[in-house]
C-alpha cells in the first residue's frame, strides 16, 4: 500500500475525535440524568442528549467514509485523481458537523430524532454526501479490475445513505406533517433503514480486511458472501418494519421484516467464524489486533442477535419496548458491532501490528477492559429495562418517578460501566490518535517482519 | 428514558400539564417558556393525543401479544 496523503490522517483524526466526543458527551448526560437538579442549571439533559447522539452517528458514518476513500485507491488503483473532490467533501463535511454543534451549544434546534440540528445544517450535509459520492463513483466507474464484493457492498451503502437522508428530512413537506401517525411512521423507517445502509458501508469493510488479513480473495467471492449481500440489501429496504412496532401496521409486516433481520445477523456470524477457521496462525498473528477486533465484532452480535431474538416476541415486546432495553440493543450495535469493526479498520490502516511491543500491549490492555466493560453496561441496561417494563405493567397507577425509583440504581451501575468503556475506548482512541500524528506514514505492510511479530504475540 | 406522552392530554388536561411545564419537576427542568411556548406545547399534545390510545386493554391483545 503506498504513503497516503496528510489530509487522510487529519479526517481520519477527526473521525477518532468524534468517537472521543461521543464518549465523553455520553457520560456527561448520564450523569445528567441520575443529578438533574444540579445539572439542569447549566448542562440539561435535553440539551446533552442530541449532541451525544449524533457525535456517535457522525463518528459511524465518518469513519466508515474515510476507511473506504483508503481502501477504494487500492481497489481502484486509483491515487491522487480525485483529490480535489475529496478534500472539498472533507472540508464541507468537517464543517457542517461543527456548525451542527454550535448550534446544539447554542440550544438552536429544529430537526427530528438523532438530527435535531436547524434543517438548513442538512442541505450542507447533503451537498457534502454528494461531493463524496461524485468522487468515490467517478473512480468506481474508470475502474475496469472486477469488483470484488466489498465493492458493491460499499457502493450500495453509500447510495442509500443518500436516499435515506432525504427520507429522514422529508418531513419538511408539508404533506408528510400533516398527520402525527405519518410523520412518525416515516422517521422511524428512515432511521431504520439508515442504520442498514451504514452496516453496508461497515460490513464491506470487515469484508475487505478478511480479505486482507486471510489473503484469500474467495472469503468475498463465495456463494454465502453474495447471498449474505442481497440479504443485507432486502435488510436495508424492508427490515424497518420492527422500528415501527407502536405505529398501527399489520403483524405480518414486523414479522416478516424481523425474520430477515435476523437471518442476516446469522449469516454475517457464519461468515466471520468462516474467516477465523481458514486463517492460518502466521496471518493470523501479523494482524492479530485487527483480528480481534473483528472476532469481538462477531461475540457481539451474537449476544444483540440473542437479545433481538427476544425482544422481538410480540408478547415480550409489548412490555419492553421504549425501556432500556431497547437502548442496549442500540448500544451493542454501534459500539459492539460498528465501532469493533471500525477500530479494527483503523488499525489496519495504521499498521498497528508493526508498531511497538509498548503500543501494542496498551492497544490490547485497553482491548480487555473495552469487552469487560460494555458487557457490564448492555446488561445493566436490560436489567433496568426488565425492572421498568415490571413496574409499568404491574403498578400501572402509579407515576412515572414511582416506576423510575428502583430503576435509578441500576442507572448508577450503568454509569460506573460507561466511565469504564469510555476511559478503554478514548485509550485506544488517543493511541490511534497519536500513531496519525506521528511521523511513520501509514505504508510498507510489508515491511513488517512476520518473524517479529511471531517473536512477540504473547503481549 | 422519558415517560409516554401520547396521551397525557386526555388523561391529566390541559391545566395540570399547563401547572407542569410552568413549574418543572425534579426531573424535568423548568424551560422557562413563555405562555404563547407553553400554549403551542399543550396543543401540541392535544394534536397527539388524538392518534390513538397507547394503553391497550389486556382484553384487547391475544395471549402471544398481537392486538386482536
Amino acid at each position: 500500500m503506498n504513503e497516503y496523503p496528510v489530509y487522510y490522517k487529519r479526517f481520519l483524526q477527526f473521525a477518532l475525535g468524534l468517537l472521543a466526543t461521543a464518549l465523553m458527551l455520553g457520560l456527561l448526560s448520564a450523569t445528567a440524568f441520575i443529578f438533574p437538579e444540579t445539572f439542569n442549571k447549566f448542562l440539561p439533559f435535553y440539551q446533552l442528549r442530541p449532541f451525544h447522539t449524533s457525535a456517535a452517528l457522525f463518528w459511524i458514518i465518518t469513519a466508515s467514509a474515510a476507511c473506504i476513500m483508503l481502501y477504494k485507491n487500492e481497489v481502484f488503483s486509483d491515487v491522487s485523481k480525485h483529490n480535489t473532490s475529496e478534500k472539498l467533501f472533507m472540508v464541507l463535511w468537517i464543517g457542517s458537523i461543527l456548525a451542527v454543534f454550535c448550534c446544539y451549544a447554542f440550544k438552536k434546534f429544529g430537526g427530528r430524532e438523532y438530527w435535531e440540528f436547524p434543517p438548513v445544517l442538512s442541505v450542507a450535509l447533503l451537498i457534502s454526501w454528494l461531493v463524496f459520492m461524485y468522487s468515490y463513483f467517478s473512480a468506481w466507474r474508470k475502474s475496469i479490475n472486477r469488483k470484488p464484493l466489498y465493492v458493491w457492498m460499499w457502493s450500495t451503502g453509500i447510495f442509500f445513505f443518500l436516499i435515506t437522508f432525504m427520507e429522514q428530512n422529508l418531513w419538511l413537506i408539508p404533506w408528510f406533517r400533516s398527520s402525527f401517525l405519518k410523520e412518525i411512521t416515516i422517521q422511524w423507517k428512515a432511521n431504520g433503514s439508515m442504520v442498514g445502509a451504514w452496516n453496508q458501508m461497515i460490513y464491506g469493510t470487515a469484508l475487505f480486511l478478511m480479505v486482507k488479513i486471510s489473503d484469500n480473495a474467495t472469503i468475498a467471492q463465495n456463494k454465502k458472501a453474495f447471498f449474505f449481500y442481497f440479504l443485507g440489501l432486502t435488510n436495508l429496504m424492508f427490515n424497518w418494519g420492527h422500528h415501527l412496532y407502536n405505529v398501527p401496521n399489520g403483524s405480518w409486516i414486523r414479522n416478516t421484516s424481523y425474520v430477515i433481520s435476523m437471518t442476516e445477523l446469522l449469516i454475517f456470524i457464519n461468515i466471520i467464524a468462516g474467516f477465523k477457521s481458514k486463517l492460518n496462525e502466521q496471518k493470523r498473528l501479523k494482524h492479530i489486533i485487527p483480528y480481534r477486533f473483528l472476532v469481538a465484532a462477531e461475540y457481539w452480535a451474537f449476544a444483540n442477535l440473542l437479545l433481538a431474538l427476544l425482544m422481538s416476541i410480540p408478547v415480550v415486546n409489548r412490555y419492553t419496548h421504549g425501556t432500556h432495553i431497547t437502548v442496549a440493543h442500540a448500544m451493542i450495535s454501534t459500539i459492539g458491532i460498528n465501532t469493533m469493526i471500525l477500530l479494527a479498520s483503523i488499525g489496519y490502516i495504521l499498521e498497528v501490528d508493526a508498531k511497538s511491543l509498548k503500543v501494542k500491549r496498551f492497544i490490547n490492555k485497553a482491548y480487555w477492559h473495552t469487552q469487560f466493560s460494555l458487557g457490564v453496561f448492555g446488561l445493566s441496561l436490560v436489567i433496568a429495562g426488565i425492572i421498568k417494563a415490571y413496574r409499568t405493567a404491574v403498578f400501572g397507577n402509579i407515576t412515572f418517578q414511582e416506576v423510575m425509583q428502583p430503576v435509578m440504581v441500576v442507572i448508577k451501575v450503568f454509569l460506573f460501566a460507561g466511565v469504564w468503556l469510555a476511559v478503554s475506548l478514548l485509550s485506544i482512541v488517543v493511541c490511534y490518535f497519536r500513531l496519525l500524528n506521528s511521523r511513520e506514514t501509514m505504508s510498507s505492510r510489508e515491511e513488517a517482519g512476520t518473524v517479529t511479530l511471531i517473536e512477540e504475540y504473547d503481549f | 428514558m422519558g415517560p409516554d406522552l401520547t396521551n397525557v392530554y386526555s388523561e391529566k388536561g390541559p391545566k395540570y400539564m399547563e401547572t407542569f411545564i410552568k413549574y418543572g419537576t425534579g426531573k424535568m427542568p423548568n424551560f422557562h417558556l413563555n405562555d404563547s411556548e407553553t400554549q403551542g406545547l399543550v396543543s401540541f399534545l392535544a394534536w397527539i393525543d388524538k392518534s390513538g390510545k397507547t394503553k391497550i386493554p389486556a382484553s384487547a391483545v391475544h395471549w402471544w401479544g398481537i392486538s386482536k
